[in-house]
């Protein structure tokens, strides 16, 4: 048999460094990624999908968030969504699937998993899903555990279905909510063990796999890339599956940490690194960088009007934490003049951005102005 | 610059064109009196050089003619060797011209070549402003140092970091100031307060905090509700659970019947202990019967005791009343013959008291009787002195009657007499007998004559003399009618003459007299009644004196009546005297007191004694009685049931008493080994309570369930969390961008104080150049004075042997040091290239000569370099001066010079 594994689409999630043309956009594709997966599920001939948790990023999203996801999904009645909570949809008493459940807002061709037992999802294969429930956002347990003795009938392909950290892997902190054994799938005799939580792929083992969000959310993902869909057969129950990773996230993710920026090259390099992300779609990039380094004020400027100004407008989004720092030295202070009042003023705050302490960097923010309103007046003289 | 032509037309009080003549280079002077137009040359010197053309401004409106025009200035000049013409016309005509060297500038573009070659600011009243306004010096204006602004200040900046070796640049840190104080007045106020997009994000980071506040506070009350509805849940199935109902009720029913147990234990406990109470009390009356009667015998026995001793104290009683009665018998004979004495003393007290009283009264009456006789003389007096009065009739009202008619009888005679005439004789010894007048010896003397006259002298002849009186007819009738009538008026009164007359006044007057005298003695002796009725008064006194002489008569008559009925009664009394009398009386009173007080001290002895008698007869009575009701009663009970029977049943009704206990206890051991009824009708009702309060509480629970669905239904469909993640986003956005201001506005603060202080600190050093320009000039005026120069190009101060503040400094000098600062900055500006021209209207009015000449030298001297012009009113003052020599001529037109 052939199936999609995915999971984490976390609809209806915000971002707080994006602007609102950005925001909106990001949204729209979480939801749009929904019609990708059901038309990879077609194109590769899989009559299920499996999520396995996280589909709403919220207990109480709105009623259009709540309805969103199972819509799009109600698009291809061809395709059985097999549906389990994850840490952010608990199946509480009032969350997000007893809500639906109560305004019967469910498509027929999806199946939310609400009990830990297994459920026969195809007859013709005896394939058997076992999802492990959570009913609440933390748990100790390892909801995972009863797959070991849970019956199935002779020879059925058994398919695990969890949301949660493997014990030992990864995140230490992580690991002590919601945990999964990381050898669950040969003690419970499982063909494949899909796996949500961690937004990047993972692969676990042979048979234990993490999907990862189809559609990148976080500069970090846990794991690698993120923005996958795994399509899974299975040729009979022992039999090693095969996996095969798909692309379906849109946006690009980028983090560029430790960006030292010391002259005219460091700036060119890194615009260069950034536009070659995606070099036909800058649009779809999202990019954050963490900068540091000397500057004097000629590549301050450059600094300011190629990365910040120029990239900032090409890129989904530019995230930029810490600033390159004004290295003004002699040099740069003799363009204000030989002895004049601005030139002493900024000899002031250079001594002072020197000296260290609370005041340096505000001395130094003060010279930086000191220069960019030197060159406006000076471009303002005829 | 070096002004060489000035003309003007229309313009204030110049209505024709005039030009001033004579000017150069060097020193002017233009001497001339008050209101020739000095101060209006200057005006428009002012208007020419700093009024836009197309100005509606006050200061255009000021120039403007007094007879109607358009205000027309013309001004040549010399500027770097060219030869320049200015001109321009205000108000309705107006035009600017400039004519630079070979150049023509015409309208706006004349004026903005002047504001450039002047270095001139514009400000909003059509108005220049600049260096310019310093050196062009108004009257009035030459006391206060030039307040510089805008272009002026930049003109003398730029002068001072040309002078100097290395740029102080504070013209660039005036204008970087500018521009950071301009970004930060974008994001603070004045005062320092948030304004702009500072303060807008710092509003939008408080909303948003509210606002993501008020919703973690639904997201708390959410949580809140969901966990309050999974326990009213689990409540409510715990509520609503069968077997946990069942066993409620049989719990219930098995206390049901604990209970009828124990109430029917407690009955028949209740009846033994009646029974038991009932046979306790009979016993208890048959054994207080017994008592009762034991007692009613020992009673009887006392009080028969006590009714033997008693009756002995009784007798011995009875006596002692009776000897108390003798005794009180004996005082009332005692006190009545007491009495009785008293009451003679008292009447004869009482006679000897009336004695006296009408001894009183005879005395009285003699005394009357003496006032009567007195008044009756006095009353006869006023009787006689009345009839003499009657007999005379010549009153005071008859003799001014008299009186007049005398006047008239004289003064006829008088006017007789003044119209006689008078013959006066003096006649010799022996001519007497000789001479006769109307045949009478001649008198004499002097004659009046009012009749006709004949003198007769003997031997000599008859001489008749005849009075020339005028209407003698009248004068004459009218005397004799006097005459008549004083006669007439005699006869009334029985009088022959007016002598006879007065002495009858003068006896009336007499008479008159005696009558007051004898109205005065009546009065006197009956003070308070009028005279007028003292008949009546007098009849009235003798009556009144009639009556008491008989009342005392007859009050005499009944005192010898009574003294003679003593008398006859044989109470013989001696003549007492009042004060024996009145001493018997109190003897005999204070006896019968005395007898009084004995009788009531044995009264009162004599009723104490009866009454403790009768007290006594009373117990024993009353003993009597009461030993015969005790042996009534014990007769009566001892019928009813004899003692023995009485000792029989007490015994009998003890042993069934002893019985009933020993039943009731064995009951209550009975009971008291059972829960107690109170207990168990406690459990009964508290889960009968507590059925009731489940029940209820199954309602509340339902009810709030539904109210906790509704609010989560509610919040599930706001999105609540989605909202929350929101308003988080959009708070830390707008923290983030609030900070950004913040620290916009911290770097910004930084770079504007620190350009501030450099700006400052250079200022004062280039400050130095225009101290040196002008220590000259004033070490000539204050020798050995420094100068303290401030930031605005003002003269501070000046040190000689100590420092001296300039507003602290006299008028006149206060003058001459504002007009060297002016001298020094036209100083500057010549150092710089730029010829400038100081014009001084009236100023230095304050100096000594002593200075005055100083200045002189000073003027001169700067005017090697620059041009001066002096417009003074004092010519002779500034005649020592030199310099050229000005004058205002009439002129055909505002014209360039040819």
């Amino acid at each position: 048999m052939k199936f999609l594994h995915t999971s984490d689409w976390q609809v209806g999630r915000t971002f707080s460094f994006v602007d609102d043309d950005t925001l909106g956009a990001l949204q729209a594709e979480r939801l749009e990624v929904i019609r990708r997966i059901g038309a990879l599920a077609r194109a590769q001939g899989a009559a299920s999908v499996l999520v396995a948790g996280d589909v709403y990023e919220h207990e109480t999203p709105t009623n259009r968030t709540l309805h969103q996801p199972m819509e799009r999904m109600r698009q291809f009645p061809d395709v059985t969504w097999h549906l389990i909570p994850g840490n952010h949809d608990a199946d509480t008493p009032e969350g997000v699937w007893a809500r639906l459940a109560r305004e019967g807002a469910v498509p027929e061709n999806v199946r939310i998993h609400r009990k830990a037992e297994p459920v026969l999802i195809d007859e013709a294969q005896n394939a058997w899903l076992l999802p492990a429930i959570l009913q609440r956002r933390h748990t100790l347990a390892d909801l995972s555990a009863y797959m070991n003795d849970a019956p199935t009938p002779p020879g059925a392909v058994r398919i695990g279905l969890a949301h949660g950290s493997v014990v030992g892997f990864g995140n230490a902190e992580e690991g002590e909510h919601n945990p999964i054994a990381p050898d669950r799938a040969a003690q419970a005799g499982l063909d494949y063990l899909a796996l949500g939580d961690w937004h990047g792929f993972c692969q676990i083992d042979a048979r234990t796999i993490y999907a990862g969000t189809p559609e990148t959310d976080r500069f970090g993902t846990g794991g690698a890339g993120g923005g996958e869909v795994i399509e899974i057969s299975l040729p009979g129950h022992g039999a090693a599956p095969h996996i095969q990773r798909h692309r379906t996230g849109k946006y690009v993710w980028r983090k560029f940490e430790n960006t030292m920026l010391t002259n005219a090259q460091d700036i060119a390099a890194l615009e260069s690194r950034l536009r070659g992300i995606l070099p036909d779609n800058p649009g779809a990039v999202l990019a954050w960088l963490e900068v540091s380094g000397l500057l004097g004020v000629d590549e301050l400027a450059l600094y300011e009007n190629t990365i910040l100004r120029r990239l900032g407008g090409a890129l989904a989004c530019l995230r930029v934490s810490g600033a390159p720092q004004l290295s003004a030295m002699a040099d740069d202070l003799d363009r204000l003049g030989c002895g004049g009042a601005v030139r002493v003023a900024a000899q002031t705050l250079l001594d002072q951005a020197q000296d260290g302490g609370e005041q340096a960097d505000l001395a130094r923010e003060a010279l930086q102005r000191l220069f960019v309103f030197w060159q406006d007046t000076q471009g303002a003289r005829p | 610059m070096i002004l060489t032509d000035i003309q003007i037309e229309a313009v204030r009080r110049f209505a024709s064109p005039v030009r001033l003549e004579g000017l150069g280079p060097g020193l002017n002077v233009l001497a001339a009196p008050n209101e020739t137009g000095k101060t209006t040359l200057l005006m428009a010197l002012r208007a020419v050089l700093m009024l836009r053309h197309g100005s509606r401004a006050q200061a255009v409106k000021d120039l403007l003619p007094y007879g109607g025009g358009a205000p027309h200035i013309g001004l040549a000049f010399q500027w770097r060797d060219r030869a320049c013409w200015l001109e321009k016309r205000f108000w309705n005509k107006s035009l600017a011209r400039l004519d630079l060297g070979g150049e023509r500038f015409d309208g706006e573009e004349a004026e903005e070549q002047l504001r450039t070659l002047l270095e001139l600011d514009r400000n909003g009243r059509g108005e220049a402003s600049g260096l310019w306004n310093a050196l062009l010096v108004r009257q009035g204006e030459s006391f206060a140092q030039p307040e510089l602004a805008g272009a002026g200040h930049a003109s003398v900046q730029a002068c001072l970091e040309q002078t100097m070796q290395d740029a102080t640049g504070v013209a660039a840190a005036s204008a970087l100031l500018g521009r950071v104080r301009e970004r930060l007045g974008q994001l603070q106020t004045a005062t320092g307060r948030p304004t702009g997009r500072f303060r807008q994000v710092q509003e939008d980071r408080d909303r948003a905090e509210q606002d993501l506040a008020a919703l973690k506070a639904r997201k708390v009350a959410l949580e809140e509700d969901l966990g309050f509805l999974e326990q009213d849940r689990r409540m409510l199935r715990e509520h609503e659970s069968p077997e946990r109902r069942q066993q409620e009720e049989e719990t219930l029913h098995a206390l049901r019947q604990t209970r009828e147990r124990l109430r029917g234990l407690a009955v028949e406990e209740q009846a033994l202990r009646a029974t038991g109470q009932a046979v306790a009390q009979q016993a208890q009356a048959a054994a207080e019967e017994q008592a009762a009667r034991r007692e009613s015998a020992a009673s009887l026995a006392r009080l028969e005791h006590d009714l033997q001793t008693h009756g002995q104290d009784a007798a011995h009683l009875v006596q002692q009343a009776e000897a108390a009665s003798a005794r009180h018998a004996r005082a009332q004979l005692a006190t009545s013959q007491a009495v009785r004495a008293q009451q003679q003393a008292r009447a004869v007290l009482h006679r000897v008291t009336r004695r006296l009283e009408l001894a009183r009264q005879a005395e009285a009456l003699g005394h009357d009787r003496t006032v009567l006789a007195r008044a009756q003389d006095a009353f006869a007096w006023i009787e006689q002195a009345q009839v003499d009065l009657a007999s005379l009739k010549v009153d005071t009202a008859f003799m001014r009657r008299l009186a007049k008619a005398t006047q008239a009888v004289e003064q006829a005679r008088a006017i007789m007499q003044a119209q006689a005439t008078m013959l006066v004789a003096q006649l010799q010894d022996g001519a007497a007998g000789r001479v006769t007048l109307n045949g009478q010896p001649c008198p004499s003397g002097r004659t009046l004559l009012a009749e006709a006259a004949e003198l007769v002298v003997e031997g000599i002849g008859r001489f008749g003399i005849v009075p020339a009186i005028d209407r003698r007819d009248h004068a004459q009738k009218t005397l004799d009618d006097a005459q008549a009538a004083q006669s007439a008026l005699l006869a009334e009164v029985g009088c022959a003459s007016v002598a006879e007359a007065e002495a009858l006044h003068d006896r009336r007057s007499t008479a008159e007299q005696h009558l007051a005298q004898a109205q005065a003695t009546f009065a006197a002796i009956l003070p308070g009644h009028p005279v007028e009725k003292a008949a009546t008064t007098l009849a009235t006194l003798r009556q009144n004196l009639a009556e008491a002489q008989a009342i005392h008569e007859r009050a005499m008559a009944a005192l010898q009546a009574e003294s003679g009925a003593e008398s006859g009664a044989g109470a013989q009394q001696p003549d007492l005297d009042n004060a024996q009398a009145s001493r018997a009386e109190d003897e005999a009173a204070q006896r019968a007191e005395q007898a009084r007080a004995q009788e009531q001290a044995a009264f009162t002895h004599a009723t104490a004694a009866q009454a403790a008698a009768e007290k006594a007869g009373a117990l024993c009575r009353q003993l009597e009685a009461s030993c015969a009701r005790i042996r009534q009663d014990l007769t009566a009970r001892q019928t009813r049931e004899s003692d023995p029977d009485l000792a029989a049943r007490l015994a009998a009704l003890l042993g069934q008493q002893a019985t009933l206990e020993a039943d009731l206890a064995a009951k209550v051991q009975l009971r008291e080994s059972e829960p107690p009824l109170s207990v168990i009708e406690s459990g009964i009702r508290r889960r009968e309570e507590a059925q009731e309060t489940m029940r209820a509480t199954t309602t509340r629970l339902r009810e709030d369930i539904r109210e906790r669905e509704t609010r989560v239904r509610m919040a599930e469909g706001d999105g609540l969390d989605e909202a929350i993640a929101e308003a988080t986003r959009h708070l830390a956005r707008v923290t983030s961008e609030c900070e950004a201001c913040a620290r916009d506005r911290a770097a910004l603060a930084l770079l504007e104080q620190t350009l501030a202080n450099a700006e400052k600190e250079q200022t004062e050093r280039y400050l130095a150049p225009l101290v040196q320009a002008m220590q000259p000039a004033f070490s000539a005026l204050f020798p050995g004075a420094k100068l303290e120069m401030n930031t605005r190009f003002g003269l501070s101060g000046l040190t000689r042997q100590r420092y001296e503040e300039v507003e602290h400094l006299s008028d006149g000098t206060r003058e001459q040091i504002a007009v060297l600062v002016r001298l020094g900055f036209a100083e500057l500006l010549h150092a710089r290239g730029m010829p400038a021209v100081l014009v001084l209207d009236d100023a230095l009015g304050f100096s000594d000569s002593t200075r005055m000449e100083c200045l002189f030298d000073v003027l001169a001297d700067a005017a090697t370099r620059i041009q001066i012009l002096l417009m003074t009113c004092r010519a002779e003052q500034f005649t020592p001066l030199g310099g050229r020599v000005l004058k205002l001529r009439q002129h055909k037109a505002v014209a360039a010079p040819g």
